[in-house]
Order: structure tokens, then C-alpha cells, then sequence
């Protein structure tokens, strides 16, 4: 027998009767009764249950019994409800609120029956009727696009830019459900009611608070790809100055890794991996809709190298980071988004009342590990021995530290270049409120960090973020503007000290007479703390978004930015800094360099409903330009050093380099979304991009994705056979993205001008070769992810494998030094794989009202392979790479230990030859990228304590302290680490460390520097496992509150705590290798001497508003 | 705002949309400003001009480029005139000739002049194409870019040996290319010297000697001759410079290396002004940054024993530092650290040298009197005496040898190539060289070029 769910079905009175008569025989087959106490208020609280889960619990709270039907119960699905009900009917009703169900109370039963058979008797008949409703979030702000829809049916609505909707022809007892991002999604019975209004509430579940995407938002459950957020409460736990210190480890499928311990050190980020062989592999950065250039500024380094651009941006001004890495993310951003695209979102004023907010901390940071260095005996008997083993002879001027220096005098360089104190205080105060109109927001931030240098050095920064915004009263039309300067002093030296860790640990620091020592001509290392090295940054991004409801569904918005950068750099070097054996003259060198850029995006954004589902369509184009520009003089001649920083006190100044470069930039994009039944998605996005740095008729590619998820757990078979998975969704992607990172003009063949004139003449020489041939680099992505949720969304699983493949390679590629030119802009027709395995779990282990644990844990595994590059054997390639192996590969000899006879070590001889020569004896010893890496962290909260502690894992391989050709031999003028001792000491030795040696005409010294120093002895693990973050904080609200003092609480927070590591050096993290440089492979140009660690920082601060 | 009409908005809108798209080649960018595209260059005389002015500054612009200090620093060490007295591995590994590929020094001396070539191929090639470059103009410069180009590859083939033979700017092939034999690249430098000779008017192109002539190229020639054993030839192209009135020996030893002397046939100008006071890069590292201080170089004691009792050049040419250790004696040619303004230039090619030449290419011809009256010309200047006139010719050649390597030491490399080309160098060298081999006479390919160009073979003896 067949049951009408026909809505209008008031007049099938013969089916009635049928009804009622089944009612009884299911009373009677299935009767279930229980029996419990009277209660008055019920609470609910359920995610994607069983409708008998629900009746369970409200048995349970008033001891009501129910009388229903099995089979009745489980085709009505599954419900969620979050409510706090008045009474056991409005209990029920609720729950039963868009199920076909409807209930009669009788006594202290309830009887459940099909809703069309018999309209339940506290409700009126079935009629059409029009329903109006306003949307709104709690402060009364209105919700424009919120989505309505009468459940059961395909029909629905969405709301106006004022919040409202109208359903015609609606039933009038039909359920609502009203869902926006970011908000709980929300079920209302119309009962008849020609006007609701609908006050919304922000997500609590994870999977329902807002993911910013490119050109709008999603929530986690609704979006079809992949992109990880980190928000400003974790940003908030870390004393770090840059933005991306604080990313490190907290995102899968995201690398930062630091250049040096430095404030305003650069980072190497990297999403997914190394795409291009020999271009940038930088993600694009975009604060709030404005692309920013993440390049650093400077014509010249400074100790801290170039100066990270993003440390400009004020942690603490940031509400938000997502991270989008797959096809269906990043495909918008078409020739830019094959490296991933970081979207930084800033903080925004809210509707409420006014509040000044302040938060003040200070501290201090150290060098959190020390090497173990010889000391002055031991590394005395060392040099004797090499002498002795080389059958030299020691002399004033090649052994001074044997012959001239005091032999028991001992310096602790680690000690004395780098052992002081750094102190941090930082200062942030913001005042923001707002009606449901305009809101504001306006912040100011100060942070002052010294160095843990030998000398008195500081790093400073401050800057402030207003924010204003705007909506017209009915709504149609909106404004946002956003202004966020900062600016940063940085007082520094040019060099980097920590590479002279290594000097003789009785190398004189003074003469007698209090002066600096100078041995021939090397540099004293106290040298240079008399140069000066100053860097001004300024950062001035602004930008302003307009939308505007033209008709209902239709949008019109447009973003507008601008960013100015610049940084002004100032080095001295007086003649104290100088040996004076070397010194030609005092000079000082200055720079200025700045990037402007405007950006204007108009844009059309479409909603409508399409059969049954939600269809969203969005165009837009894009127009870009970027002028960069810098100058760099160098300048001598002053009559006095005092006189350094002023150029118009110098005699002589010429011009080191003069940039020029104009970037411009159009695109057309477009996005079309479709969402049916909250269940099935679809994404598809295209963009042609247009690029100058492209030769003519090369301009222009086209790229795009698609993107499909399926929530499966919204299915009711699923619902019915996983009842312990509230949440499942499996999604897919597909697409291509673009890479354009080679500098402008690289098509043109051109001319520059030389240093120096020559004859009089203003000379010119060539700067690029002819090669107007090349295009886009492509980066094809797929992915396919699984998320799930378990115990009431408690367990979050996601688990992602991706598959990109990156062809058409755009290479500077490389020339042998045979061709006059090293290198040139072609597309390889190679192909580079990344693939891996991502998985990020989130976990609130207990939960009640004083005690809450919760558990982040993500886990990244990738792979990096070069898949085919046709040529490769017959190219200037050759030996850098390999099929098979990553891009990062290393290559070096394989050691086979020390020669017990004559302590000289050995190698293998791979095509035995007799020799040891590269490239033939090369083997792959490794390579730089890590083989995984992720993070663990754990948050507890106990009463008005919360704790966090957070550690970050890196599985890898990296050269050790005693790699490349920077490395002195074992018993050369330079100390070495302990693990030294062990060396060769006579015939019939067994050791896996050399025999010293410092006279290079002879096998040691050779086999030493020619194949030991590229061998995997000087190369190994360099996996760590850093406690990255803690913090504890104690909210002291509740003392305050009574003083109108708000938010208080105080805290403690460290940085780089410890590590856990085998690595032999400074910091696993900041290895030999210089990352700056990207080329791999053949490492001699990319190995650097030690670098300034990572610091350990602890701070302690307070927060409080008013 | 909200009693704005729709039109309204719309406007705006449309508004900016078109202010941003009217620019219609939006993605079309002009030139950069601060470099020229390569078809203005060879547009006019003046251009043209700038890239020779060009080619000669990056010769020269900075301290330890090949063509300076390490052209002429190098081979010294390691043959028997002076070292780097400290400690520094690189400049050990030449002192000791066991230089490895892995050397940056040597990876200098292959990689600046294939990029001195490309820049003259490019030069080649602007001229070739260009209208509007006048006749006279084109000589001139195709002559001193041929010059140069030639120059390169002779420094090029006797420091490796066979090289790769590049003679345009076809970056894509020429990357590959494999080394070529050592006669072929003679041929080459033959070819383009000859042609050079013809190019160039025997003036220089201004008042002063640091743009290659006629007798640059003669001289050149002259020297290229001799190394390839062409003596008749060699003779008569020395003989050319000899010849020539603009060149005279300086009586005056100490006046020799200074800027525009009569001597000198071509110069290289001091160019950069960011180090203040330079002169000549070879004179800013030899002489001691005090006047009393000690030099970071030193002369073998074997060289200072070489020098004829009462040659003149020891008080000239060597400076001494006596501390409590002992005296310590340094190359004196160059005799300016820094000062201003600049007096000295870097001596390129000389007439002293031309004598020499002509002396070895006439006793090889056994013209032994010839040979005798060219080496007196050079003693005498000297403060010496008269060879005796009953040398063999194997004594001759002696003596050109012994000659060449008082005259003509800390320069360019000639005692270096001397030794080897005469067969003569582990004989000399074995005893100040321990280990020293046939094969150590050649420097290595340098790694970075072994490692982008499979097609290179490396030399003998090096792994």
C-alpha cells in the first residue's frame, strides 16, 4: 500500500481511515514503552543523528514515553538540533521539525505518525501560504545570500543584501533551513507563520566556520577543495615578529623553513612541495585581496641576509591564514597558483560595543644550542699532528696559532659572538566597535628586539591597521576600506658573524695595547662589529571593496588595492672595521629600492536556485601592475668616519646598480558552484591570465579546475550503516595552474650599462641573450581527499593524497660558462612530479564544564620526482639530475671509511677506474626537501588556565658542519667540534675520521677537500623533532571585571623551546645549505658557513580591555 | 546612499571597468630604462663605440679578474718567480700545481674569458648586421673586438690546452660544444689577429694606449708565432714593432708600468672608482698597505738568486720588508698601492718583450748573432753586459730563456707557458715542486663548466 505525500492531501479521507488502522497495528506490533520523571526543560544537542536518538534523550530528560513505528523513524532521517526547549511538546516538535513526522501527546505518551496520513491535531490543516523572514546574526546585522530551503521539496530561496526572503506557495507547516557560512545551519517549522525572522549563530563545529577562498568564502564542510586555516588564536600564542614563524609546522602540506635566527631573517615557504626546477617556487601571497610581493627589497645583505617582506605584516593584526593548495583552490589564480596561494585575511571591526583591547608582553631569547668545540689543547695537538703527519714545518706564517699566539689562551667564540641576551617587548593596542552598519576597527602595535649578537644591536617595528566598514541602510550597497602600515628599523651589521664560531680557539681577539688583532690579512670577526648595517622598511597596503545589489542575486563588487614598499639600507665601513693590512679607504654603501603596486578587480556574482540546488556564478577580471625600482651607490672619499651616513660628505660615489622593472598583469575569471541538497557539490573555475613577462604573442594562458565533493554522510544509508560517523565527505579535484616567477623582460635581448667607464666612455655589455620562445610553466593537480567526523564531529579526520605534475618547465637554463652566459629563459620539456599523502586530525578528547583537551595532529609526506626531461644526458643538466630522483637531489661520493695505513679517507669507486673523480663516482647521498614533517599540539583548558603546547616534526637529510669547499681540512687553522678527536693517529688506527692535515700538496690534504667534503661523511640526518610553541595563560576576568576591566589574562609563552635532533651543527633547521638560493644538486654554490640559529624566546605578558 | 539610483552605481562601475581596460595592450610593457635592446645598440657610431668601452671595463673593473691579477698571479705560483706568503688553499693549490677542478680561481680563468668572447662575438655579429654604423667605425671596432676575442683564446688554450673554439653568439649550440683541438684554436687566434692587423690603423683611438692598435695585434701575432713555432714568421712580425717609432725602452726601469708609457703597446685603464686610490689591481696587492709593511707575496728564493750580479731590474722590480724574522722580497713592477691620481696602468702587452721574441725566433733560426744583438738590447738596459758571442745555440736559447724570466716575470704568465712549450718545466720546477708531473702542466676544466657541458673531457691527470 502506497502512502500519498501529497502535501494538499487533506481530502483523501478513504486513505485516513487506512491510516488510522495501520496506526493501530503498529501500536500494537511495536509498542515501546518506558517510563522516567517529569522534567521541564529539555536540551537538546545533536549533530546528524537518528530521529530515535533524539526521542531517547527526551525520553530520558522528562520521562515521557513514545509510541511509534520503526520503520517510520528511520525513513525520516537524520536531524540536528541545538535547542533549549520550553517544554516537551515544543521538545518534540522541534526534533520532528523537517521530518515527515508529526506527534500527538497523550497523557504522558507521545504517538508518532506519518505527518500526510494524519496532520498532527496541534497544528492547523495544510494550506499554501507566503512566508517572509529576515536573516540576521545575533547583533542584528543582516545576512544577504543565506540560503532557504523547504525541506522534503527543491524549492528555496536565498536572502537579499537586507536579509530578506519571500517563499510563495509554501506550506504552511513546512520546515525551513536556513544555512550561511560560517553559522550554524538552523531548522524552522513555519507553523503557519507568514513572517519569521531568523537570528543566526556563529559555527561552533569546525566544520562550519568560515575558509576564506579565492574571491569569497565556504565553510569546511561546503568546500570542494583544499585549503587549511590557521586563525588568530594560534597566531596570538606566538611572541614571533613574522607571520610565517608562526605557520611552521601547524599546516600540512606547508614547509617554512628559516634562513637564519636573525630578526627579519627570510623563510623559505613552500605548499606541496618544488614545482619548478629552476624557477621561484614561492607561494602567492594575498592580504585582503591584494597580491603582495613577497621579494625581498634589499640591494644588499645585511647579517640577517634579505629581510623577509611578510615580517612587515603585524602577527597580531592578522585574523586569519588560509592556505590553498589543490587545483580546485588555487586554479582562480590561474598563472600564479601552481605554488599554492597563502590568503592572509586582517582583523575587521565587529557591531557591539566599543572596546580598547591591549596586549603587552616581554622577554628574552637566546641561542637555544651550542656546538661542542676543541678546546685549546686539544685542538693544539690537532695542528701538531697535521704538521707532523704532513711532515711540514710549522711557521710564524702559516702556524701562528702553533708558534706565535699564547698556547694556553682559550675563547669561547660561540660564547663571545653570539652568546648574549636578546630582549623583546612588544606593545599592541586597538579600539574597535560598530552598529550593523559601520564597524572599525583601529590597532597600533610596537616591538622592540635586540640582538643576541656581541654589541648592542635592535630590531623595531611598529605600525597600525585601520578598518572601516560600511553598509547603506536597505543594504544594496557596502564598503569596505582597509589601511595597514607598518614600518621596521633595523640596526644591524653587514655580516653574520656566527660564521667565525670556527676560528682557533686561541686566536688573539687584542693586541697588548687594547687594539684589534689582525692576522695577514684575515678579518678579526670584532672587525665588523664596528660596521653598521641599517635597514627602514615602510609597508603601506591599502585597500577598499565595494559591492553593490543590483538586482536581487546579482552582485556587483569590486576590489580595489594598492601596496607601497620600500626600504631604505644604509652600510658602513670605517676603518676600524677593517684590517688595516686590507684597507683602501672608508665607504659607506646606500640603498633604495620600493614596489608599488595597484590592483583592480571588478567582479559579477550571480545566485540563483537551479534544479533543486543552489547555483553560484562569479566573473570577474583582474588588472595588475607592479613598478620596481632601486638604486645602490656606493660612496668614499669622507675626511672623517663620523661622517659615514652622510652622502654629501663623501668625494667619490658611484653607482652599483640601478633597477628598473614594470610587471603588468590582466586576467579574466570566472567560477561556477553548485550545491544541491547540502550534499552534492560541484566547482568549476577558469581564468586566462595575461603577463608581461612574457614575449609577444606569448602573453596569454588559460587555466582551470574542477572540483566535486560528496557529503555522503548526509545520505541516509550512510546515516543508517556508519551511525558513528556524524560526518563524511569525500571530494576530488582536477586541474591546471600556471607559474610565472622568472624576472621581467627575460624575452628581451638587451644591453646594460657596465660599472665603470672606460675611455671615457659610458660602456656597455651584454645582459641577456635573444629568446623570445618561451611560455607559462604548468602545473597539472590532482587530488582526491577523504574527511570524516566522528563522535558528534569530536574526531575531525581529514585524509588527502595529491598528484601534481609540472611541465613545460620554465628554466633560466643553465649555460656551461662556454657560452659567455649562465643561463637563459627556455621552457624544459621536463616533467616534475610532487605527489604525497596529507592528513590533519583535530580531536576534543574531554569536554565538560571545567576541563576541555584538545588534540591537533597533521602529518605531510611528500614525494618529489623528476618524471621525464627528454635530453637530459646531452644537456648542461646532466649531472644536477636524475630521473627517478628529486629535483633536490644531492649528489656526492660515498664514503668508505678511513685507510687504517695512512689515516687518508676513501671512496667508493663507482665505475672503478681507479680514480675518484666527480661526476662519474657520485651517488645520490639524499636530498633537501624533507621526506615528512608535520605537527602535534595539544590545548588544555581547566578552569581559567588553558595551556598549549605544540611540537614540530621534520623528517630529513641536510649537509653537516663539515661539509663543502668553505670547510677547512681536520688540522687546518680553524676549530673543529669534538667528534674530531677521534681522528687517525697512527698506522693500524681504525676511525672513521681522518688523519689532520693542512699542507695541500699531499693525498690527505687532497682527499680531504676534494672528495671527503663532498662525501655523505660530511652529509646526514638532519630530522628534528622542536618544541615549537608553549603557552599558558591564566584569565583573570572574573577579578578584573569589577573594575569594568575586560578579557583579562596573563601568560606565558616560549619559542623553540628545545630539539630533539642528531644533526651535527648549529640548528637542523637552518643548515649548510643556503635556501635563498634555490639551485640544488651540484651544491658548491649554495653551501654556506655556519648561520645564526633559530632562538629560543620566552615571554610573559599581559591582555586586557576596557 | 541607499536613494542612489541603480544607474548610478552602475556607472561607476563601468567607469572604472573601462579607465583600466581602455589600456589596451595592457600586458604590451615599453623597454626597461635601465638597459637597451639590442637592435638600438649598433644604431649609431657612439653606441657602437659604448660596447667596446664596455668590453674593455669588464676587463678590468675588479680586483682577481682573469684579466689581471689572476692572469698574471696564477702561473706564478706555480711555476718559480713568487707565492702568496699565508696560507689561502686556493692560491696553495697553484703554488703546489695540484690545482683541483673544484678551484674557484681557475674556474675564473676559464669562465671570464668565454664571457669576454661572447660579448665580442655579440659586438661581431651587432656590426655585421648594422646600416647605420659608419665604414671607418666598423673597422675599428671589428679589429679591437677581433683583438680581444684572440687575445682570450690565447690565454684560454694555454691554460687548458684544447678548448671549446666559439666564434659567434649561438648560446644553445655553443653550450655543448666539445673542446677543440689546441692547433684548430691557434688557427682562430691566427685568423682574427691578421684580420685585426689589417682593421686597425697603427694610431690608438685616443690620445691615450688602452685601445688595441695595428702593433697591439702585431705584437700579439708576434707572440702567438713563437708559441706555435713559427720562427720566421714570428721574426718578422716582432720586427714590425721594433720597428715602430711610438715604442721605445725606457731607460728608466722604474718608469716602465706607469700609465702611457713608451713602452707599452697596450694598457689596460684603471677603471674602478670604488676603491679609492687603485691603480693597477696587481700594485693594490703586492705593495704593502704601509709603507713599512710586509707584503703578502714573496719571491722564491731561487728567482732572486737568478738575477745577474748588478741587473738593475733587482733594485727595481724587488721591494724588501725586514722584520726580526728575516727579509722578505716582493714583486716591485707595479709600485702603487693607492694613490691618486692614478700613474700606473696594467701593463698588457710591452716592447721588451718583442725583443725576446724575435731573439728566440732568430736563434732558432740559428741566427745566433741576430738572437745575441736583441737579448744585449734588453741587457743593456739592465745595467749588464754584452752576452758572450761563442754561445751555442742550445746556450742561446738559455738565455732567451733566463732572459724572458727576468724581464718579463709577474707578467701574464710567460715564465709559466715559457717552461712548458720549451719542454723545460719539470726539469726547473721538480725541485721547488715536489710531485710535480707532465700532467699538472695543463690547469684542470674547472668543474662547473665539466659539470653543465657533458661533451668536455677533462685533462689528463685530473679526476
Amino acid at each position: 500500500m502506497q502512502i500519498s505525500l501529497n502535501r494538499y492531501g487533506k481530502s483523501v479521507t478513504q486513505m485516513l481511515k487506512a491510516m488510522k488502522l495501520i496506526a493501530i497495528i503498529m501500536l500494537a506490533a511495536c509498542l515501546q514503552v518506558s517510563a522516567g520523571t517529569d522534567a521541564q526543560k529539555v536540551t537538546l544537542n545533536f549533530q546528524n543523528v537518528s530521529i530515535e536518538k533524539v526521542l531517547k534523550e527526551i525520553k530520558k530528560q522528562t520521562g515521557y514515553l513514545f509510541l511509534y513505528k520503526s520503520e517510520e523513524l528511520k525513513k525520516a532521517g537524520r536531524v540536528s538540533i541545538h535547542v533549549t526547549a520550553d517544554d516537551v511538546a515544543d521538545a518534540v516538535a522541534r526534533s520532528l521539525a523537517g521530518t515527515l513526522l508529526t506527534f500527538k501527546i497523550v497523557d504522558r505518551t507521545i504517538v508518532l505518525k506519518p505527518q500526510s496520513g494524519m496532520p498532527a491535531p496541534s497544528l492547523n490543516d495544510h494550506s499554501a501560504i507566503e512566508v517572509r523572514g529576515r536573516v540576521t546574526d545575533k547583533s542584528g546585522v543582516p545576512l544577504s545570500g543565506a540560503t532557504i530551503r523547504v525541506k522534503g521539496t527543491k524549492e528555496g530561496t536565498e536572502t537579499d543584501a537586507n536579509g530578506e526572503f519571500v517563499l510563495k506557495n509554501t506550506d504552511n507547516n513546512a520546515v525551513l533551513e536556513i544555512s550561511f557560512v560560517g553559522y550554524t545551519t538552523q531548522n524552522i517549522r513555519v507553523s503557519n507563520r507568514s513572517s519569521i525572522n531568523v537570528i543566526m549563530e556563529l559555527a561552533e563545529n569546525k566544520l562550519d566556520e568560515t575558509v576564506i577562498i579565492a574571491y569569497g568564502k565556504t565553510s569546511k564542510r561546503l568546500n570542494t577543495g583544499s585549503v587549511s586555516s590557521v586563525t588568530s588564536e594560534t597566531l596570538e600564542k606566538q611572541p614571533v615578529s613574522d607571520p610565517l614563524a608562526a605557520l611552521q609546522g601547524r599546516v600540512s602540506g606547508l614547509m617554512i623553513t628559516s634562513s637564519g635566527g636573525m630578526a627579519g631573517s627570510s623563510y623559505q615557504v613552500r605548499v606541496r612541495g618544488e614545482n619548478s626546477i629552476k624557477q621561484g617556487n614561492d607561494p602567492l601571497y594575498i592580504i585582503d585581496g591584494v597580491p603582495f610581493i613577497s621579494t625581498p627589497l634589499n640591494e644588499f645583505e645585511g647579517a640577517n641576509g634579505s629581510q623577509s617582506p611578510l615580517n612587515s605584516i603585524n602577527p597580531n593584526d592578522i585574523d586569519r591564514i588560509d592556505v590553498l593548495k589543490d587545483a580546485d583552490a588555487t586554479a582562480i589564480y590561474g598563472s600564479r597558483g601552481a605554488n599554492g596561494v597563502i590568503l592572509i585575511t586582517t582583523k575587521k571591526g565587529k557591531a557591539g560595543e566599543s572596546r580598547v583591547n591591549f596586549n603587552i608582553y616581554t622577554g628574552i631569547s637566546k641561542v637555544a644550542h651550542k656546538m661542542k668545540m676543541l678546546n685549546t689543547a686539544e685542538y693544539l695537538q690537532l695542528r701538531k699532528d697535521a704538521f707532523r703527519f704532513d711532515s711540514a714545518t710549522a711557521t710564524a706564517d702559516n702556524a701562528p696559532d702553533l708558534m706565535v699566539w699564547d698556547q694556553n689562551a682559550y675563547t669561547d667564540w660561540q660564547d663571545l659572538l653570539i652568546g648574549n641576551t636578546g630582549k623583546i617587548t612588544s606593545a599592541q593596542a586597538s579600539f574597535s566597535g560598530g552598529t550593523s552598519q559601520t564597524h572599525f576597527l583601529i590597532s597600533a602595535n610596537y616591538r622592540k628586539e635586540t640582538s643576541v649578537l656581541l654589541g648592542n644591536l635592535a630590531f623595531q617595528k611598529g605600525g597600525a591597521l585601520l578598518s572601516i566598514s560600511h553598509n547603506s541602510k536597505n543594504n544594496k550597497f557596502g564598503l569596505t576600506a582597509t589601511v595597514n602600515y607598518n614600518t621596521d628599523d633595523n640596526n644591524s651589521i653587514p655580516t653574520d658573524i656566527t660564521q667565525y664560531i670556527n676560528l682557533p680557539p686561541n686566536y688573539p681577539k687584542y693586541n697588548p695595547d687594547g687594539s684589534l688583532y689582525w692576522f695577514g690579512n684575515q678579518q678579526n670577526p670584532l672587525g665588523y662589529l664596528n660596521r653598521t648595517y641599517d635597514t627602514r622598511t615602510n609597508n603601506l597596503i591599502g585597500n577598499s571593496t565595494i559591492h553593490y545589489e543590483l538586482l536581487k542575486g546579482l552582485d556587483l563588487k569590486s576590489n580595489f588595492g594598492y601596496t607601497l614598499t620600500g626600504m631604505n639600507q644604509v652600510e658602513t665601513l670605517p676603518e676600524s672595521g677593517f684590517n688595516p693590512a686590507t684597507y683602501s679607504g672608508s665607504y659607506s654603501m646606500f640603498a633604495n629600492s620600493s614596489v608599488r603596486s595597484y590592483i583592480a578587480e571588478p567582479q559579477v556574482e550571480f545566485t540563483t536556485r537551479a534544479i533543486g540546488g543552489k547555483l553560484d556564478i562569479l566573473a570577474g577580471a583582474s588588472w595588475q601592475q607592479s613598478i620596481a625600482d632601486g638604486q645602490y651607490l656606493q660612496a668614499s672619499g669622507y675626511s672623517s668616519d663620523a661622517l659615514l651616513k652622510d652622502m654629501s660628505s663623501a668625494t667619490d660615489i658611484s653607482v652599483n646598480n640601478s633597477d628598473y622593472s614594470r610587471y603588468n598583469y590582466e586576467s579574466f575569471f570566472g567560477r561556477v558552484n553548485y550545491n544541491l541538497d547540502q550534499k552534492y557539490l560541484l566547482n568549476a573555475t577558469f581564468r586566462r591570465d595575461g603577463s608581461s613577462r612574457f614575449g609577444p604573442g606569448r602573453q596569454f594562458g588559460n587555466f582551470g579546475a574542477l572540483g566535486a565533493a560528496w557529503i555522503f554522510s548526509a545520505e541516509n544509508f550512510v546515516a543508517d550503516a556508519l551511525p558513528f560517523l556524524s560526518y563524511g565527505k569525500l571530494r576530488a579535484s582536477y586541474g591546471s595552474t600556471g607559474n610565472d616567477q622568472i624576472g621581467d623582460y627575460q624575452y628581451l635581448d638587451s644591453w646594460s650599462s657596465v660599472s665603470f667607464p672606460y675611455d671615457g666612455v659610458s660602456g656597455l655589455a651584454p645582459s641577456r641573450v635573444y629568446n623570445g620562445d618561451y611560455s607559462w610553466e604548468v602545473n597539472k593537480k590532482m587530488e582526491i581527499a577523504l574527511e570524516l567526523g566522528f563522535l558528534k564531529d569530536r574526531i575531525l579526520l581529514t585524509a588527502g593524497y595529491y598528484n601534481n605534475r609540472s611541465s613545460n618547465q620554465l628554466v633560466g637554463y643553465s649555460l656551461s660558462p662556454q657560452a659567455g652566459f649562465s643561463e637563459y629563459t627556455a621552457n624544459l620539456p621536463a616533467t616534475v612530479e610532487n605527489k604525497g599523502l596529507e592528513i590533519d586530525l583535530n580531536t576534543i578528547n574531554v569536554k565538560n564544564k571545567n576541563f576541555q583537551w584538545n588534540t591537533t595532529f597533521n602529518l605531510s609526506v611528500p614525494k618529489n620526482t623528476l618524471l621525464a626531461y627528454p635530453g637530459l644526458e646531452n644537456s648542461s643538466d646532466a649531472n644536477s639530475y636524475q630521473i627517478g630522483q628529486s629535483i633536490r637531489m644531492i649528489k656526492g661520493f660515498k664514503f668508505t671509511g678511513v685507510d687504517p695505513q695512512t689515516g687518508i679517507p676513501t671512496f667508493l669507486d663507482v665505475n672503478k677506474d681507479g680514480y675518484i673523480s666527480d661526476p662519474e663516482d657520485y651517488v645520490v647521498m639524499g636530498q633537501t626537501m624533507p621526506q615528512f614533517f608535520g605537527g602535534f599540539g595539544n590545548q588544555f583548558t581547566y578552569k581559567k588556565i588553558s595551556l598549549d603546547i605544540f611540537f614540530q616534526f621534520v623528517k630529513q637529510q641536510a649537509p653537516t658542519s663539515d661539509y663543502g669547499p668553505l670547510t677547512g681540512t681536520y688540522g687546518s687553522m680553524e676549530n673543529k667540534e669534538t667528534q674530531v678527536l677521534d681522528y687517525w693517529k697512527a698506522p693500524g688506527d681504525v676511525t672513521s675520521v681522518p688523519r689532520p692535515t693542512t699542507t695541500s700538496s699531499n693525498d690527505a690534504y687532497s682527499a680531504f677537500k676534494n672528495d671527503y667534503v663532498y662525501s655523505d661523511a660530511a652529509w646526514g640526518d638532519a630530522s628534528y623533532i622542536r618544541l615549537k610553541n608553549v603557552a599558558v595563560s591564566y584569565d583573570l576576568s572574573a577579578l578584573t571585571g569589577k573594575w569594568k576591566i575586560f578579557g583579562t589574562s596573563i601568560y606565558l609563552q616560549g619559542e623553540n623551546l628545545f630539539t630533539i635532533t642528531r644533526y651535527r651543527g648549529l640548528d637542523p633547521e637552518i643548515n649548510g645549505f643556503d635556501r635563498r638560493y634555490v639551485y640544488p644538486v651540484n651544491p658548491f654554490g649554495s653551501v654556506k658557513p655556519q648561520a645564526m640559529p633559530v632562538l629560543r624566546t620566552i615571554t610573559v605578558g599581559l591582555k586586557f580591555s576596557l | 546612499m541607499n536613494k542612489m539610483k541603480h544607474s548610478h552605481i552602475s556607472l561607476i562601475f563601468l567607469t572604472i571597468t573601462l579607465l583600466v581596460v581602455s589600456c589596451k595592450k595592457y600586458v604590451e610593457i615599453p623597454p626597461p630604462q635601465n638597459q637597451l635592446v639590442s637592435e638600438l645598440v649598433f644604431n649609431d657610431d657612439k653606441t657602437a663605440n659604448a660596447t667596446l668601452a664596455g668590453l674593455y671595463s669588464s676587463m678590468n673593473s675588479y680586483n682577481s679578474q682573469f684579466a689581471n691579477v689572476n692572469a698574471s698571479f696564477l702561473p706564478a705560483y706555480g711555476s718559480d718567480e713568487f707565492y702568496y706568503a699565508y696560507s689561502y688553499a686556493a692560491y696553495n693549490e697553484f703554488k703546489n700545481d695540484k690545482v683541483t677542478p673544484g678551484n674557484l680561481r681557475v674556474s675564473s680563468l676559464w669562465s671570464e674569458p668565454y664571457s669576454l668572447i661572447y660579448h665580442a662575438n655579440a659586438i661581431l655579429e651587432g656590426l655585421e648586421k648594422s646600416t647605420a654604423v659608419s665604414g671607418s667605425a666598423k673597422k675599428q671596432f671589428r679589429g679591437e673586438a677581433k683583438f680581444l676575442r684572440a687575445f682570450c683564446y690565447f690565454y684560454l688554450v694555454n691554460y687548458f690546452g684544447d678548448v671549446p673554439l666559439i666564434l659567434n653568439t649561438d648560446y644553445k649550440v655553443n653550450t655543448l660544444l666539445p673542446r677543440e683541438k689546441k692547433e684548430k684554436v691557434y688557427d682562430a687566434i691566427i685568423q682574427d689577429l691578421e684580420d685585426a692587423q689589417t682593421d686597425l690603423p697603427d694610431t690608438y683611438y685616443t690620445s691615450e694606449r688602452i685601445r688595441a692598435n695595428q702593433s697591439a695585434a702585431t705584437a700579439l701575432l708576434a707572440r702567438t708565432y713563437l708559441y706555435t713555432q713559427q720562427w720566421d714568421k714570428a721574426e718578422v712580425e716582432a720586427t714590425k714593432v721594433i720597428n715602430d717609432n711610438q715604442y721605445q725602452l725606457l731607460t728608466d726601469l722604474n718608469k716602465v708600468f706607469l700609465k702611457n708609457s713608451a713602452e707599452a703597446i697596450l694598457q689596460w685603464e684603471t677603471v674602478n672608482t670604488s676603491t679609492a686610490g687603485v691603480n693597477t689591481w696587481e700594485g693594490f696587492s703586492v705593495v704593502p698597505a704601509s709603507p713599512t709593511g710586509r707584503s703578502y707575496y714573496q719571491v722564491y728564493d731561487s728567482f732572486l738568486s737568478a738575477f745577474e750580479q748588478g741587473d738593475k731590474r733587482k733594485d727595481s722590480w724587488i721591494n724588501s720588508y725586514t722584520n726580526a724574522t728575516g727579509t722578505f722580497f716582493y714583486p716591485y713592477k707595479y709600485k702603487i698601492r693607492t694613490k691618486a691620481p692614478v700613474q700606473e696602468y696594467t701593463m698588457v702587452l710591452r716592447l721588451a718583450e718583442q725583443y725576446l721574441i724575435r731573439a728566440e725566433a732568430r736563434a732558432e733560426q740559428d741566427n745566433l748573432s741576430g738572437a745575441r744583438d736583441d737579448l744585449d738590447t734588453i741587457r743593456h738596459r739592465a745595467g749588464l753586459n754584452d752576452l758572450a758571442d761563442n754561445l751555442s745555440k742550445e746556450q742561446t736559447l738559455l738565455a732567451v730563456e733566463q732572459e724572458r724570466r727576468i724581464e718579463l716575470f709577474g707578467e701574464w704568465g710567460h715564465r709559466w707557458f715559457d717552461l712548458r712549450r720549451t719542454g723545460r718545466s719539470l726539469a726547473v720546477l721538480s725541485s721547488i715542486k715536489p710531485g710535480i708531473t707532465a700532467d699538472d702542466l695543463y690547469y684542470p676544466i674547472p668543474l662547473d663548466a665539466m659539470n653543465t657541458n657533458p661533451n668536455l673531457v677533462q685533462n689528463q691527470g685530473y679526476h
